[in-house]
């Protein structure tokens, strides 16, 4: 076929602009060390490189979340065997005190020692974790869980932290809890004694004022149990008073009398009943004075003052709770003092359910330290093999790269070397 | 019968003086664009009777040809449009594919560092400095979606510049051809019916040059003038006379561009954007239509979603001092410029469109934004005055429901009239997904509001709301639920990527179908300089020869003058 001399020279320059955009494009492979270096190099690679990249930054972010997850559980468990050690050496004083042998100054001595233990559990009971939060306030954070408040009737340890326990991401779909709330830990816990401290939901303590009461015994400061009232009827299964709100007077250690309107509602539950007076004590002036709960399923007022001038008062309102309740119109409660013996037994036993207390929930630190782990160890080869394949599919083969690259400047130089060779034949040199 | 030597002698040197003159003429041309080669055609005079039989008087010069196959020349024109074509839809397509799926220019590292960020508000809700991380991430997402919508718009612009100048060039050409047209017919109707080669190159290389930028149809006439025809016939040069492209504001959107033809008379001129193939202009029209428009659209499509989702988490929750959470993006609902009343409506009607969130009750299905769908929609009024909505990706359908309100709530829209009154025939554009990546803002500048916690009383350590924002992050919260905002982001990366892959092949492809046809046409019109060297070898002898003859009978005539003298 017949070729004219500019095509000649075109298809040398094509062939060398060809091999030369080979060449800048494995050059570009070279110095970034990627195969794929545009989407569309390789859609189908480029996606899957993209989703291995973001399921492995968010794995990663797991692992941070994790390892923040367990820092925060130690430092629980180091504060919660501390409160351990600190109330088994309660439970030594506790039984040395019960000695009949000893004076009121050897018990006063005993109760100041108590007293010292329990200024620790509370300083623990407010630790911060690194970045200052409380760690048994729950989502309360920025207050401290435990103050004592001596303007109370009795003076007693407040909680002021929150019921609720945050949880952290360490996985797709997990979830788990950075510590305990000291409600769960130290004021949710089972009273087989009964009430010690103020008035309580019903059957619990709160092991901080236990302990106080404890040392208050043992330095002699004894003080009586609450003011009491307890109705007849069993109210276990709630009260429907969803036809019309009930009400009754409250009064509280001989002072005025109160009405209290229990809303229009279906109350599914003795506790429900509870908290709904409850609610409507705290907004009036008997705020703070006494505390509705459930006892056996009955409904129970106590007193916050204790001792044998506590009372409590009921009288009708309109008819009908107090009948429901199966108490009198009107009848009192009355609170009484108590004996030694009896105070320092009844917290001793409260503070064995507290103890056990303490060990179910280091036992559930242990757990979650143990999933946390597992789910590390899961992650850490996750994460590993996602590196693999995500290098299998976007990194470059070097070995291979770079002999297609001395290849291609091979093929390049030749193209040159045609081009000029070919560009020096002419006839015109032979005329 | 000397005069008959001599006058051989002389047609044999003129004949030789003359290729000689050819070959120098295609020597001196082999560079020139759009040159064919030429040669000099002769052939036998007519010979004269004798007794003896029919004496040969020598040579004629016929014509000097150009060496021009019409068939190649075609074939060069259309491979010509669909290379044009294909460079100009690869070119535009790779720089968005290098762009979008870009390491660190993507969307795909910011939405990451985002969710991440919110981890670690989950894990120290309390910390002001993991809050001021998350809303500077937040400021981040929302920044790249505002680069990789500027980048889009900067394609757009680009490629309506170049219409525009490819429009200018079209004009200038047109008129060119026509002129040519004339004088093409004009010298070889006064001529001795001989070609003007020169001209008929210089409009076969304008033909071509035409054809990259725009798909030509050719017709030649009878008297040798050319008629050229673009998009679906219509005439840009017939003969003398031609027709003028321009742009001019769109139907609906006055800042986008129609291509229209202008013939100057009265019936102005008739919108051929649609028809238009080939060429640069069909590859610029081809990429706007199938690579800019999906690809943006898809890209504000995720940015609301996204934007929404956030919010609506957002508002969801408590901040740190206990108020309740804002909007963490500015509100995307009602994006900007998301519809366009075409010029020639005679309603007053103005539209409201917005991004729905409904639930599915008993009797309705759920509209939200997960059934958002990318695509552009019309909404016209018929005939009869009743609204129907089309969804322009695939067509479909849409009545107003309740019937007569122009009320439509679909593929996670809300489309109605907020106020005046449409008449029959109106009709409207609606394009909701082309803003939404350029606006999208972060709203809040103070660590404080970010909403981490569930409930306003909880305290400062709860982190109940900023888990369920990272929960967004796996929710399937586009394309009909199927993708989450990152997995919606890597479709479109894999969609371009398919299409700036399969943009390259073609470009590739269609080069080389342009160089061999390029080369077939060159074997048969190309100047071989080594060819025309052999050709002035072969024509100076030719000359040389005819040249020789003279003193042969110079030599004859002296011999029989020396016979008689003697």
């Amino acid at each position: 076929m017949r070729i004219s001399s500019g095509w000649i020279q075109q298809l040398g320059v094509n062939s060398m602009l060809n091999q030369q955009s080979l060449v800048s494009q494995t050059q570009m492979q070279l110095s970034t060390g990627l195969r794929v270096l545009t989407p569309a190099d390789d859609p189908g690679g480029a996606v899957g490189a993209q989703i291995m990249t973001e399921s492995l930054k968010t794995t990663q972010q797991y692992q941070t979340n994790l390892t923040t997850a367990q820092g925060r559980l130690q430092l629980e468990d180091s504060a919660l065997d501390s409160v351990d050690t600190l109330l088994q050496r309660i439970k030594e004083v506790a039984v040395r005190g019960l000695n009949d042998t000893l004076t009121a100054s050897d018990r006063q001595a005993l109760g100041d020692q108590t007293q010292q233990y329990l200024d620790e559990i509370t300083g623990l009971t407010n630790t911060k974790n690194a970045n200052g939060e409380y760690i048994f306030g729950g989502y309360r954070t920025d207050t401290p869980p435990y103050v004592f408040d001596d303007q109370r009737t009795p003076p007693s340890y407040v909680y002021q932290g929150g019921q609720q326990q945050r949880s952290l991401r360490i996985g797709d779909l997990r979830n788990i809890e950075d510590g305990d709330t000291g409600f769960r830990v130290f004021e949710d816990v089972p009273s087989t004694a009964g009430k010690l401290g103020i008035a309580n939901v019903d059957g619990k303590q709160s092991l901080l004022n236990t302990v106080y009461t404890l040392a208050q015994a043992l330095k002699g400061d004894l003080t009586g149990t609450h003011g009491t009232l307890t109705g007849t009827a069993n109210l276990a299964g709630g009260k429907d008073y969803s036809a019309g709100p009930a009400s009754f007077n409250l009064a509280v250690d001989g002072g005025t009398a109160e009405t209290i309107t229990i809303p229009a509602q279906n109350y599914p539950s003795a506790q429900a009943l509870a908290d709904a007076i409850n609610t409507q004590i705290s907004a009036g002036p008997l705020r703070d004075k006494v505390a509705a709960q459930v006892s056996n399923g009955a409904i129970q007022f106590a007193s916050a003052q204790i001792g044998p001038n506590a009372s409590v008062t009921v009288s009708q309102g309109t008819p009908g709770f107090l009948a429901d309740a199966g108490l009198a119109d009107p009848s009192t409660g009355t609170g009484s003092t108590t004996e030694f013996h009896a105070t320092a037994s009844a917290a001793l036993a409260d503070i064995d359910t507290g103890l056990e207390r303490v060990l179910d929930v280091r036992a559930s630190i242990g757990a979650r330290l143990n999933a946390l782990d597992e789910q590390d160890s899961l992650q850490s080869k996750f994460i590993i093999d996602t590196q693999a394949n995500l290098s299998k599919v976007q990194d470059l083969d070097y070995a291979e790269a770079i002999s297609r690259f001395s290849q291609q400047q091979t093929v390049l130089q030749a193209s040159m070397t045609a081009f000029s060779q070919v560009q020096k034949l002419s006839l015109f040199n032979y005329l | 019968m000397a005069d008959g030597l001599l006058g051989i002698a002389a047609s044999g040197l003129l004949a030789a003086q003359r290729a000689l003159a050819t070959t120098g003429n295609n020597i001196s041309n082999a560079n020139t664009d759009g040159y064919n080669r030429q040669r000099v055609e002769t052939s036998e005079r007519d010979s004269t009777y004798t007794a003896g039989g029919y004496l040969g008087n020598g040579v004629n010069i016929d014509t000097v040809a150009r060496l021009y196959d019409n068939f190649l020349n075609t074939q060069v024109r259309t491979s010509q449009s669909a290379s044009g074509g294909a460079t100009a839809y690869n070119q535009l397509t790779s720089q968005i594919n290098s762009f979008i799926g870009d390491r660190s220019a993507s969307l795909s590292a910011p939405l990451q560092s985002f969710f991440n960020a919110a981890q670690d508000v989950a894990n120290d809700p309390s910390a002001i400095a993991a809050r001021q991380v998350l809303l500077t991430q937040g400021d981040s997402v929302a920044q790249r979606f505002n680069v990789l919508d500027t980048q889009f718009n900067t394609l757009r612009a680009q490629v309506q510049q170049t219409l525009s100048s490819d429009v200018d060039q079209i004009n200038t050409w047109a008129a060119t051809i026509a002129q040519l047209n004339t004088q093409i017919v004009s010298q070889s109707a006064s001529g001795t019916g001989q070609p003007p080669n020169d001209l008929l190159d210089q409009r076969n290389l304008l033909l071509e040059k035409l054809s990259g930028k725009v798909d030509t149809s050719v017709m030649t006439e009878a008297d040798g003038a050319i008629d050229v025809f673009i998009g679906n016939g219509q005439s840009l040069v017939m003969g003398a006379a031609y027709n003028r492209l321009q742009t001019q504001p769109s139907a609906y959107d006055a800042r986008a561009d129609d291509i229209a033809l202008s013939s100057g008379g009265d019936q102005g001129a008739i919108v051929i954007t649609q028809a238009l193939t080939g060429g640069e202009m069909g590859g610029l029209l081809k990429f706007s239509h199938d690579v800019l428009d999906p690809a943006q659209n898809s890209l504000g499509r995720i940015a609301a979603g996204f934007a929404l989702a956030v919010n609506a988490q957002h508002r969801q929750g408590s901040d740190l001092k206990g108020n309740a959470g804002q909007d963490f993006f500015t509100d995307p609902t009602t994006p900007t410029d998301a519809w366009f009343a075409k010029q020639t409506n005679g309603g007053d009607a103005r539209l409201s469109v917005a991004f729905d969130n409904t639930p599915a009750t008993a009797t309705t299905p759920a509209n939200t934004p997960a059934q958002l769908t990318a695509s552009d929609y019309r909404l016209d009024y018929d005939s009869g005055g009743n609204a129907v909505l089309t969804r322009l990706s695939d067509n479909t359908k849409f009545t107003d429901n309740p019937a007569g309100s122009g009320a439509f709530q679909v593929d996670g829209l809300k489309i109605g009239i907020a106020s005046g009154t449409a008449k029959a025939g109106d009709s409207f554009l609606i394009q909701p997904f082309r803003t939404p990546a350029g606006t999208i803002q972060a709203a809040l500048d103070d660590p404080n509001q970010v909403a981490a916690a569930g409930s306003p009383s909880t305290g400062p350590g709860d982190n109940v709301n900023a888990r369920a924002l990272v929960n967004l992050q796996q929710t399937k919260g586009m394309l009909e639920g199927k993708a989450s905002f990152q997995g919606a982001y890597n479709q479109l990366i894999g969609e371009v990527g398919v299409k700036a892959n399969a943009a390259n092949l073609d470009n590739t492809a269609q080069k080389n179908l342009l160089d061999q046809v390029t080369q077939s046409r060159e074997s048969v019109s190309g100047v071989n300089l080594d060819e025309e060297a052999a050709n002035l070898v072969k024509f100076q002898q030719a000359y040389q020869a005819s040249a020789q003859l003279i003193p042969a009978l110079n030599n004859t005539f002296d011999a029989l003058m020396a016979a008689v003298r003697s």
